[in-house]
């Protein structure tokens, strides 16, 4: 049994009780949208729409409308899709391995950060669907039997790895996510009012029924399921990272790539995650759930894994320079002081410097300045992604084809389109689906809610922690 | 484990085996190379088949029947359900223990 020390600050604020939980998330979902929600949604699918116009044009046209030439073969599409399969590490980080840890804290955001990884993990895909120039043929990927001779995807190519990691994170982790919604949208199913709503809510509750036996089960599954996706988490950024680190290009070809990858991945995903549940909690008036506490620890996580990239970068540079390997360690002082500079600085004190800043505790329970900061940090991931692709390509082994690279409108209105897809996604989320995990909050409420009354807690009051004044009743 | 043995077979059988191709000067079948899909593939079956097992036993199915005590549970209410049928006490009797130990609704209802 798990005992939660009287110490620890409580995880819901507000004196939550069980239904408390369900008016609180339900009344998004069941209300109608609010002008907040019409005007940011409106936003996004503008967004989205001309993205998609861009993106209609790159195929329409071909790949030539972006800004690549022959030294510089892969650039925006690759660090977009990068950029985004890192920020889709950190939903699944949080509801597999700290599910794992027992961190209870992650009953709150859980359910909006995986809905985040699935999301993120579509953009991402879609830029492989996009740099492939001829989408239609994207089934080549696939172990096919080929109808124009028995020729076979080659299982030696870590972009074929990719495909089977990517595809397979995708569906264990919309699996994972969709099991943990079931006892929520059973919820809705008994409070809904109307019939459609009541019939489609039902549809996907798939007849819950809440029983201590198909509880137990639940309880067996989210383990498993944890159990298999934490291994599969550090996987998928690993393979990721193979498709450099197996080529021989100087700059790309090290075997730190794996780990400072992952690294990455959760840095940019946490940051990513910080900055949707920072909107979020204001918007839905939801301060009661996602505490500073909440901020805080996954403000802890951004440093730790800030000071890993952090490492990894500084390791990079001294191998380079150990290695005596020329190339090697001309790919490295190009990166730092050559036409790209800029790009390598804008990395190094957006990903080096800024999460150094949360070691002060005010910073950190700074709701401003985590938001701030967590903006910096996936800018600083975007450049880092930037830097590894196309400043190791752009100066190869033959001066004469050195080259730059400079986007063009389709470039960047690709790029726009992720976003526009990704926020529009999230924000259909967000209205119909409930963003806190109902069920697995009233888990915890009970040991971390800050006053429940003593008949339910089985707690005498006097042995909980007296409210703390970062917690103040906003009552 | 399918998931694993699948993927071994796939890997090598087109690999090595129905067209074997030498890659990078790799030998046709080099297991090492074939590991990451073999995870994944692992992986993969494994969490559908816990998955599919998992609704199937709970008997659950887009638009199954709840069959549920009081719609309320999945709320903030507990139910504890007695069956009446096979158990050797008086109803009566069962009700009055029951609220005599706090419930806060007693109900009797055909199944």
């Amino acid at each position: 049994m798990h005992v939660t020390s009287p110490v620890r600050p409580p995880l819901i604020t507000g004196g939550k009780t069980y239904a408390d939980v369900t008016e609180d998330i339900c009344r998004q979902v069941e209300g109608k949208p609010t002008k907040q929600w019409m005007i940011a949604f409106t936003i996004s699918v503008i967004v989205l729409i001309y993205g998609t116009a861009c993106l209609f044009w790159t195929w329409w046209e071909g790949l030539g409308v972006w800004g690549l030439n022959k030294t510089v073969g892969w650039a925006w599409d690759i660090t977009n899709f990068v950029w985004w399969v890192g920020i889709g590490h950190a939903g699944t980080l949080i509801s597999a391995i700290l599910l794992l840890f027992r961190q209870k804290w992650r009953t709150s955001i859980n359910r909006a950060a995986e809905a985040m990884t699935i999301f993120a993990v579509l953009c991402a895909a879609s830029f492989i669907l996009m740099h492939m120039g001829r989408p239609w043929l994207a089934y080549w990927a696939l172990p096919l039997p080929n109808a124009f001779g028995s020729l076979w995807v080659n299982f030696n190519s870590p972009l074929v790895w990719d495909v089977f990691a990517i595809s397979t994170y995708f569906s264990v982790s919309l699996v994972f996510w969709y099991i943990g919604l079931i006892p929520d949208l059973a919820t809705i199913r008994d409070r809904a009012q109307s019939k459609v709503s009541r019939f489609i809510y039902g549809t996907f509750a798939m007849g819950w029924n809440g029983s201590a036996k198909t509880w137990s089960r639940y309880e067996y599954i989210s383990l498993i399921l944890a159990g298999l996706s934490t291994p599969l988490v550090l996987s998928v950024h690993t393979i990721v990272s193979m498709d450099f680190a197996t080529s021989v290009i100087p700059g790309w070809h090290t075997t730190i790539f794996p780990p400072y990858f992952v690294a990455g991945a959760i840095f940019s995903g946490f940051a990513m995650v910080q900055n949707l549940m920072l909107i979020t909690r204001v918007v839905y008036r939801l301060e009661d759930y996602i505490t500073l506490e909440h901020i805080e620890s996954m403000n802890k996580v951004i440093t730790l894994t800030g000071s890993i990239v952090g490492v990894a970068y500084l390791t990079e540079f001294f191998i380079a320079w150990y290695s005596g390997v020329e190339y090697e360690s001309y790919a490295f002082i190009n990166r730092a002081t050559g036409p790209y500079w800029w790009a390598y600085w804008a990395m190094m004190t957006c990903n080096v410097i800024s999460p150094q800043l949360f070691w002060s505790r005010k910073l950190r329970r700074s709701v401003t300045w985590t938001f701030f900061i967590s903006v910096i940090v996936n800018i600083g991931m975007w450049f880092e992604r930037f830097v590894i692709i196309v400043t190791s390509l752009h100066r190869d082994y033959l001066p004469s084809s050195w080259a730059m690279f400079s986007p063009t409108r389709y470039d960047i209105g690709d790029y726009i389109f992720s976003f526009g897809l990704f926020f529009t996604l999230f924000l259909l989320f967000s209205k119909y689906l409930p963003v806190i995990n109902m069920a697995e909050v009233k888990a915890v409420i009970k040991s971390s809610s800050e006053k429940l009354p003593q008949k339910v807690s089985g707690v005498a009051k006097a042995q909980r922690i007296s409210n703390p004044s970062f917690n103040k009743d906003p009552q | 484990m399918i998931g694993c043995a699948c993927a071994l077979t796939l890997t090598t059988w087109t690999m090595g085996i129905d067209w074997p191709m030498i890659v990078g000067g790799k030998d046709p079948i080099s297991l090492p190379n074939y590991i990451p899909v073999t995870f994944e593939m692992t992986v993969l079956f494994t969490a559908f088949g816990m998955v599919g097992t998992f609704l199937i036993t709970n008997g659950l199915g887009p638009n199954a029947n709840p069959n549920m005590f009081d719609p309320r549970s999945t709320d903030n209410k507990f139910v504890m359900a007695i069956n009446l049928s096979s158990n050797k006490m008086a109803e009566a009797d069962i009700v009055k223990i029951l609220q005599d130990t706090g419930a806060e609704e007693v109900n009797i209802k055909q199944f």
